[in-house]
């Protein structure tokens, strides 16, 4: 199928992509090393009935776009995909080296902007592993409505330094607003098994920038004698009030620094949901009494 | 009882014992847990569950949790029931490969609890946020992946699409889907049907049903062998899968193995 290119943006203008009132914006982390066998590809397919415009860029930690990679807004078809290699993007404009983040903003061609069931697709992947994960989109974060109000409880449950393995938690500081400017401070705190605790240096996240946290690096050998007592084994949680980040949790090979196996962070607010059915009590009945279950048709009867 | 970096909504949500003494008695009554998948054996894989106690997180305070840990069998027979407790912001790692009683695949169900005598959670149900990890013994390979969803005791209509997917190379692909009623099993039907679609590249369809499943039962799904045309279909493109059915537990999970790489992520 082919992709269409419908427009290239400059580096300076690259926010412009983002004035476009129906939007949505994907993040994912890039890391490239041209000497190490670690290759980053990204796809995105378009589910949706009508045709949309996706734009993927190359954003460094400090929220700076890579000028030297052309930023392309493709035209795709319902049911055509977008394909990002970064390594190759990189070696074309002539990067030895990169960690940063990656950046897929896609919007309708036309009115209707259909946002169910989108999905970007980041693999990294080496010879001897294999790392996908699927991110959620956003339409509106971190914007002059959300700031503020939103909050980011994040904890990377599979923290492990081992002789052989540790572990990388990577923040995002992104936005749906072309005139974001937000820089975020954020104190990484290191947790074994027993609840002991080190706080990490502070660090802030600028506005389009990313925080990559390497536990056994960030935290330095005090971090390594805390997981320590617990088989190397603990977690990171970051509390922050105010704005909405992604985030993402790896295993990474110690000896050169690739990625193993990873997956997003979840909210731990999603322990709360709301009963909102005030028969709840008869699903908690259903469930431990034999035959209960057809009290669930009196149930019925009674919404009807 | 809360610190400064409280969660605002956490903080609206936990109430004082003795203002909600009823409440309080029936505090683990509307508990329905989250849910995941396990590996024991199959394909070489072993599973880690990683429980976090999140309530001290969200209070920035010391409060203490419990959980239980409930692992079903692939007909949705309870195979297993781990109990803890954890400390302020400690966190447990329970490796599923010790316990013999297990089979080779199923469903594991996690309830997480405040463990306090003075507050409860207010008028909700409890899930529990927790991450599994999928390993093979003796290697570095895992897999990492989030809790799922929460079985329901309800009867249901279940729609799916899962899209931005592949099968690279020389993979494997393995569907684990589950059945996410809840109700009790005594005299109660397979109840849980799912018809798989496959959408290619070029948007051409193929579907295939698969066995019911009974209550909170499991099937891991060989996907080459149940739709032996699917590898000519997808080839190594980009596709999607629609699942339409009746009381699967979402979200289903795709689980690929390569020898002993693998790789796994939720539909």
């Amino acid at each position: 199928m082919m992709i269409e290119i419908l427009k290239t943006t400059t580096a300076k203008d690259w926010r412009e992509l983002l004035a476009f009132p129906k939007k949505g914006i994907f993040s994912s982390f890039v890391l490239f090393d041209a000497q190490k066998d670690q290759r980053n590809t990204f796809y995105y397919q378009n589910e949706s009935s009508k045709n949309e415009i996706v734009t993927p860029l190359l954003l460094n930690t400090h929220g700076a776009v890579v000028e030297e990679v052309p930023i392309h807004s493709l035209l795709v078809a319902p049911g055509g995909s977008v394909c990002f290699k970064a390594n190759e993007a990189l070696e074309l404009a002539k990067k030895s080296e990169f960690i940063g983040t990656i950046m897929f903003i896609v919007r309708p061609e036309n009115e209707t902007f259909d946002t169910g069931a989108k999905d970007l697709l980041s693999v990294w992947e080496t010879t001897k592993s294999y790392c996908q994960i699927g991110m959620a989109m956003f339409v509106n974060v971190n914007t002059p409505e959300t700031v503020g109000k939103k909050s980011y409880f994040m904890y990377s449950p599979n923290v492990e330094i081992s002789d052989t393995s540790s572990s990388r938690t990577v923040v995002i500081n992104s936005s749906t607003d072309d005139k974001y400017n937000d820089s975020i401070e954020c104190l990484p705190i290191l947790e074994n098994e027993l609840g002991e605790t080190l706080s990490g240096p502070s660090t802030i996240i600028p506005p389009f920038g990313s925080l990559v946290i390497d536990a056994d690096e960030y935290f330095g050998a005090e971090g390594i004698k805390l997981l320590e007592k617990t088989n190397g084994r603990g977690t990171i949680s970051i509390s922050h009030k105010g704005h909405i980040l992604s985030s993402m949790f790896f295993k990474i090979d110690k000896k050169n620094r690739t990625i193993v196996s990873g997956s997003h962070t979840q909210p731990p607010i999603g322990v709360i949901f709301p009963v909102v059915d005030r028969f709840a009590w008869i699903k908690w009945m259903v469930q431990y009494i034999p035959l209960a279950y057809l009290l669930t048709g009196i149930r019925r009867y009674f919404r009807a | 009882m809360f610190g400064p970096s409280a969660h605002p909504i956490f903080v609206k949500n936990m109430l004082p014992r003795k203002d909600h003494f009823f409440e309080y008695l029936f505090r683990n009554a509307s508990s329905v847990g989250m849910i995941s998948y396990y590996m024991r054996g199959a394909r070489g894989w072993q599973t880690r569950v990683n429980i976090y106690n999140y309530f001290s997180l969200l209070s920035d305070s010391p409060i203490s949790a419990k959980y239980e840990i409930r692992c079903y069998d692939r007909n949705g027979l309870i195979a297993k029931k781990i109990f803890g407790k954890l400390g302020p912001r400690s966190s447990h790692v329970v490796d599923l490969a010790q316990y013999n009683e297990l089979d080779d695949f199923g469903v594991v169900r996690v309830y997480l609890n405040v463990d306090s005598n003075e507050y409860l959670l207010k008028n909700k149900s409890y899930g529990g946020v927790f991450f599994t990890e999928y390993y093979v013994p003796g290697s570095t390979q895992s897999i990492y992946a989030h809790s799922l969803g929460t079985p329901i005791a309800a009867h249901y209509d279940y729609s799916r699409l899962g899209t931005s997917l592949l099968v690279p190379d020389g993979f494997r692909p393995f569907l684990f889907i589950a059945n996410g009623c809840a109700h009790n099993r005594f005299l109660h039907p397979t109840c849980g049907e799912a018809k798989i679609t496959f959408i290619n590249a070029k948007q051409k369809e193929i579907s295939v049903s698969i066995n019911p499943i009974p209550p909170l039962g499991c099937s891991m799904i060989d996907l080459f062998e149940l739709c032996p045309e699917l590898p000519n279909h997808i080839g190594t493109s980009i596709f999607a899968i629609r699942i339409n059915g009746r009381n699967i537990l979402s979200k289903p999970f795709m689980f690929q193995t390569k020898g002993n790489i693998g790789w796994g992520e939720h539909l």
